[in-house]
């Protein structure tokens, strides 16, 4: 009897052993390492559903600012990103108000405009009704017509239907409007850029160029980078080929200009990608090339789409192409051809500007936009450039964190380290941030944050690590210990039975 | 006369392109190609050199003209202060061929020094090499801590550094196994200003230096001196390629070559960016040897070079002048159809092997030969890989059967996968003497993930350097140090002449499993656990009964299994006998138990 309490002993603590320490432990031991992830914070993240709120102060008369509030809340009813309240607004002056005085000064600017926009009445306005300046503020006069103020700024200047597209091609870019030229063509959002400026002389043997591009470049392109530093900061840089074909023939047309046909642009980039040496920079690059026509092709010029005569052509998300045609004075005698460097630059800026993703607005009707100084944008264009990467970035970043918790969710065998997992902390934590900072119209901090959330998201999602292990599925794993475990197993899941009768008898007889 | 018209005419020619871009950048360019005839063979080199007058700085190659942006970049991300990338093919055999411009291993060779104020060398070595392995096509990337090396003795900064400069770091790492291909060329020649469409490098059709007996691809980036009092700095870039024809195989047996013959096309208009292009040509075999003419003769100056002693005979051409679009050839007629001239070596020379037998007594040999009337003083560099462990007490250096002593021994010893061992010797090798210097190894087991792919082909070691300073220029062709222009060279006597011998590279054969093998020890040893795991269980919990044996024949067995099976259709009699028969421990396990003690 005692013999047999001690085979009974034996057979259970050979059980406890096995299925209890042994089993949970080599479970543990060969596991995946897989830290733990916000997958429920994640998940109440939705993507497409961003407010920004911002504030229009209104310098009127009491009845023309209730007209204005009347038809401001029509025509903004179908906003669903940015959320409008007017404030009406006194401006601090011991003189009467007119417009050069106020554009003279900016001390009666309210401190808080970033993101936000002032609406004037002035007495009069030579020449115009309403007029837009580089600021954030809109003039009028009391003849304005308040319709069309409400549909300039919601049109032109905040354009919330371009955040909307924006939003919804990054959701579903299958189901985007394609129409929306401006969203396809502006450069994805990255912390850092590279504006790769090359000069390309395809015939140096005749035409010698002379320009000190460096210079230059730091005179007319610089400003605009470093006023828009706070989005992504862009390095510029420059380079020089030489000997380089567009690899496309052009046509010879019935007035004598080479051209080169809409159909065959696309081809042109690839021959010149080759040297322009785009691989080895860390940061996405954008390029501006000059190409200058060799004598024997000038003049050349692209063929629109429409079929007029260009100079230059924007690759979306690549850069723009400009040509310089030099003159037979170049070609037949060695003079060195100086470029303009503010026409030349002024388009390199502009092209730049719409690969940005920021159109020029024309002055229509009674509707007047002062033009900004040279390369800089608006600061109103600046807040529509914040707001629409803002939005990119947390879209993305939203939609990033998603589907890298559903990947991790759905593939049990990818390793989680603490990296990983904490850049997906990080990037949730900030985008809660930037969302809830939109939502109080702090637009600047919320550029940061959401700013850090992207790059910390994409940093988790490209993270070589997750593929560490991705190759070991769990079925090799039992196949290398099948040998260890079927013979062992056997008996001691067979003993269960009786250990199971043998205590429940052993009950009994007490 | 000629000449003065040819040194106007280029100085015109430098005149009006000076007014072009190169204002405001302070580069140019140039390129160089030198032919020297061997025994049978013929060496190419060509040199394609740009100088920028700009300090090295943080942000220098943001604005680049002629230097390229791509290579710019890298050197100005990983704070590099000098470059030197080789990709060769074939080996360079000094004791015939003399010195190359550029000396280059077998394989792929990289050594950069960092500036001083580099952080983390390390990481920087790596990213550097990870991005050159991108620009070049080549596997740079496989550079990393376990084949790197920073020697103290054998390699200094050939470029300008401050004297009060504190010093840079060196990173140096040879590929034995790396294979140079056209997908190293097309990349490389995108570094060129001119491509390969106009100029010296149009020559370079992959068609025809691929059939080379050695041909190498060179970049070597350094700081320079401009001017003779260093006043102003600037920055060298060279990129060169080196080719040997072996004429037997490009000639089909005729003595006489061209231009045309080694490359497949004459040559045409010279790079308009480049300020000069120049070809060279060593005639001074011409006067000893097989005689030979060269075509077009008028083309050609002759000028004398007295450099070190050694009185060289040149003919260059300044191939800037040609002015149409036609083609044209340089060709080589000698007097008499076979050719045997007598092969002078040069003062220093060395070759390598490995000794021992299976995988016991491994050792490496290297045998310098100093053929100089006077001793000479050299460094020899040798680059072990971990798995070859290296015992510095069994270095012997030996001439003839006398231990000759080092002067000094820089011994950094390697570490089991993370770094190489690293040895420096310095000899004073006698005069005309041979000198064996010797290492034992053992032969190490790797772990089954290290092991390469078709891991019985070998494993390579690098090759071995020997630097030493010449006081004679025989058989030497580099320019000065202070110099970049091979043509700079002539009449160039300098105090001593600097020369870096590459050695062979060695393959050893390491002991090689059988790669299922992993597999099997697991499947094995689990096998074994699971039957020490039976009885030890069955003891421990079993009570072994012994039941009286009723004999029975096979036939009555069986017909009591059919009984028995038929039986089962009344259930209630089917088990109980046996339930009540033993004690409590009896189970159904038990029946296990009883056909054991059967």
């Amino acid at each position: 009897m005692v013999a047999g309490m001690y085979r009974m002993g034996a057979a259970i603590s050979f059980a406890v052993m096995l299925l209890i320490i042994g089993i949970p432990l080599w479970w543990k031991t060969t596991e995946v390492h897989r830290a733990a992830l916000p997958y429920r914070q994640i998940e109440s993240i939705d993507p497409s559903n961003i407010t920004i709120q911002m504030k229009i102060y209104v310098s009127s008369p009491v009845d023309r600012f209730n007209e204005l509030a009347k038809i401001v809340e029509s025509t903004f009813s179908e906003h669903t990103v940015l959320k409008v309240a007017l404030v009406p607004f006194k401006i601090p002056s011991s003189e009467a108000v007119s417009f050069a005085m106020l554009e003279k000064s900016s001390a009666w600017i309210p401190s808080d405009t970033v993101g936000n926009l002032i609406l004037v009445q002035v007495p009069s306005i030579s020449d115009h009704d309403i007029v837009v300046n580089n600021g954030r503020v809109i003039y009028f006069t009391p003849n304005a017509d308040l319709h069309t103020i409400a549909t300039t700024v919601k049109d032109q200047i905040l354009q919330d239907s371009r955040l909307q597209n924006k939003i919804e091609s990054i959701v579903s870019p299958e189901s985007a409007r394609s129409s929306d030229s401006d969203i396809q063509k502006a450069m994805r959002a990255s912390p850092d850029y590279d504006v790769i400026v090359s000069v390309v002389n395809s015939e140096p043997s005749r035409i010698k160029i002379d320009w000190a591009l460096k210079a230059d470049l730091k005179r007319y392109l610089q400003p605009l980078m470093d006023q828009i530093d706070d989005v992504s900061s862009h390095a510029v840089k420059s380079q020089w080929l030489y000997l380089l074909d567009l690899g496309e023939v052009p046509k010879r047309d019935s007035a004598g200009v080479n051209v080169i046909s809409y159909s065959q642009l696309p081809h042109i980039i690839t021959p010149l990608e080759k040297k322009l040496g785009f691989g080895i920079s860390r940061n996405p690059c954008v390029h501006l090339v000059l190409y200058v026509v060799s004598c024997a092709q000038t003049p050349m010029k692209f063929l629109s789409e429409s079929g007029d005569y260009v100079d230059s052509m924007i690759s979306p998300l690549w850069g723009g192409i400009q040509l310089l045609n030099p003159s037979d004075e170049y070609c037949a005698n060695g003079t060195s051809l100086v470029p303009n460097s503010k026409e030349v630059i002024g388009l390199f800026t502009s092209q730049f500007h719409s690969l940005l993703g920021i159109s020029q607005q024309v002055s229509e009707g009674p509707v007047h936009f002062i033009r900004p100084i040279g390369p800089l944008l608006s600061t109103w264009a600046l807040d529509l450039l914040y707001r629409t990467r803002i939005v990119e970035q947390i879209t993305s970043a939203s939609l990033t964190l998603k589907s890298l918790s559903k990947l991790l969710g759905e593939i049990g065998n990818i390793v989680i380290n603490e990296d990983v997992a904490g850049s997906i902390n990080l990037a949730v934590e900030h985008v809660t941030k930037a969302k809830t900072l939109l939502s109080q119209g702090k637009l600047v901090d919320a550029l940061y944050f959401s700013k850090s959330a992207f790059s910390a998201s994409e940093q988790a999602f490209s993270n070589p690590s997750l593929l560490a292990l991705l190759y070991f599925p769990d079925d090799q794993k039992y196949a290398v210990y099948i040998p260890l475990f079927l013979p062992i197993m056997i008996p001691v899941l067979m003993s269960l039975k009786r250990i199971y009768s043998g205590v429940f008898s052993e009950k009994s007889t007490f | 006369m000629t000449n003065f018209w040819i040194c106007l005419l280029t100085l015109i020619g430098n005149l009006v392109w000076a007014s072009g871009a190169r204002t405001h950048y302070k580069d140019e360019y140039h390129e160089e190609l030198f032919i020297k005839p061997f025994n049978g063979y013929v060496y190419t080199y060509f040199q394609f050199a740009t100088i920028w007058e700009t300090e090295l700085k943080n942000n220098t190659f943001d604005h680049c003209h002629l230097f390229p942006r791509s290579l710019g970049e890298l050197i100005q991300r990983h704070s590099v202060q000098e470059l030197h990338i080789s990709m060769t093919k074939g080996l360079w055999r000094h004791e015939t061929w003399g010195y190359p411009v550029k000396p280059a291993p077998p394989g792929a060779e990289l050594w950069a020094w960092f500036k001083p104020e580099t952080n983390n060398v390390d990481d920087e070595w790596r990213s550097l090499a990870g991005a050159l392995s991108g620009l070049l096509c080549a596997s740079l990337n496989f550079i990393d801590g376990t084949n790197t090396i920073s020697p103290k003795l054998s390699l200094r900064p050939t470029g300008a550094v401050l004297a009060e400069a504190s010093q840079p770091h060196l990173r140096y790492a040879i590929l034995p196994r790396e294979i140079v291909c056209t997908e190293n060329l097309t990349p490389w020649k995108k570094l060129l200003p001119c491509n390969l469409k106009k100029g010296l490098s149009a020559l370079l059709n992959s068609d025809h230096i691929y059939n080379t007996a050695y041909h190498s691809l060179g970049i070597h980036f350094r700081q320079i001196c401009l001017g003779s009092g260093c006043e102003k700095v600037g920055l060298e870039l060279v990129l060169s390629v080196s080719l040997v024809y072996d004429l037997a195989i490009v000639g089909r047996f005729q003595t006489h070559w061209s231009i045309q013959r080694l490359f497949g096309q004459g040559l045409g208009r010279p790079c308009p960016l480049a300020k000069s292009t120049k070809i060279i040509i060593d005639v001074t075999s011409n006067r000893t040897d097989n005689q030979f003419t060269l075509k077009p003769l008028n083309k050609f100056d002759m000028m004398t070079s007295s450099r070190g002693g050694v009185t060289t005979r040149l003919a260059v051409m300044d191939a800037s002048l040609h002015d149409s679009d036609s083609l044209y050839n340089i060709e080589f007629e000698y007097s008499r159809k076979k050719m045997f001239p007598v092969n002078v070596p040069p003062f220093v020379y060395a070759s390598r092997y490995i000794t021992g037998y299976g995988q016991e007594f491994g050792g490496i040999t290297t045998k310098i030969h100093n053929r100089f009337w006077q001793p000479l003083k050299v460094i020899l560099l040798e680059n072990i890989p971990w798995f070859v462990p290296t015992y510095l007490h069994t270095l012997k250096v030996r001439h003839g059967d006398n231990d000759l002593k080092p002067l000094r021994i820089e011994f950094w010893p390697g570490k089991d996968r993370e770094r190489p061992f690293c040895l420096e010797v310095m000899l004073e090798i006698p005069a005309r003497s041979v000198v064996t210097v010797s290492i034992e190894f053992d032969y190490a087991f790797l772990k089954w993930q290290e092991y390469p792919p078709d891991a019985n082909h070998g494993f390579y070691m690098g090759a071995a350097s020997i630097t030493a300073v010449l006081p004679s220029a025989r058989n030497y062709t580099a320019p000065p140090r202070d110099k970049t222009l091979l043509i700079d060279s002539i009449n160039s006597t300098r105090t001593g002449h600097l020369i870096r011998v590459t050695t062979k590279t060695l393959i050893i054969t390491l002991p090689t499993p059988d790669f299922s093998m992993p597999y099997n020890v697991i499947c094995l040893a689990c096998t074994v656990v699971a039957l020490a795991f039976g009885p030890l269980y069955n003891i421990t919990t079993k009570k072994f009964v012994i039941i009286k044996n009723e004999k029975k024949g096979l036939i009555r067995e069986l017909l009591a299994k059919v009984k028995k099976l038929f039986s089962k259709e009344s259930p209630a009699e089917a088990e109980r006998p046996s339930s009540h028969e033993a004690d409590d421990i009896r189970s159904e396990e038990c029946s296990e138990g009883r056909l054991k003690s059967e």
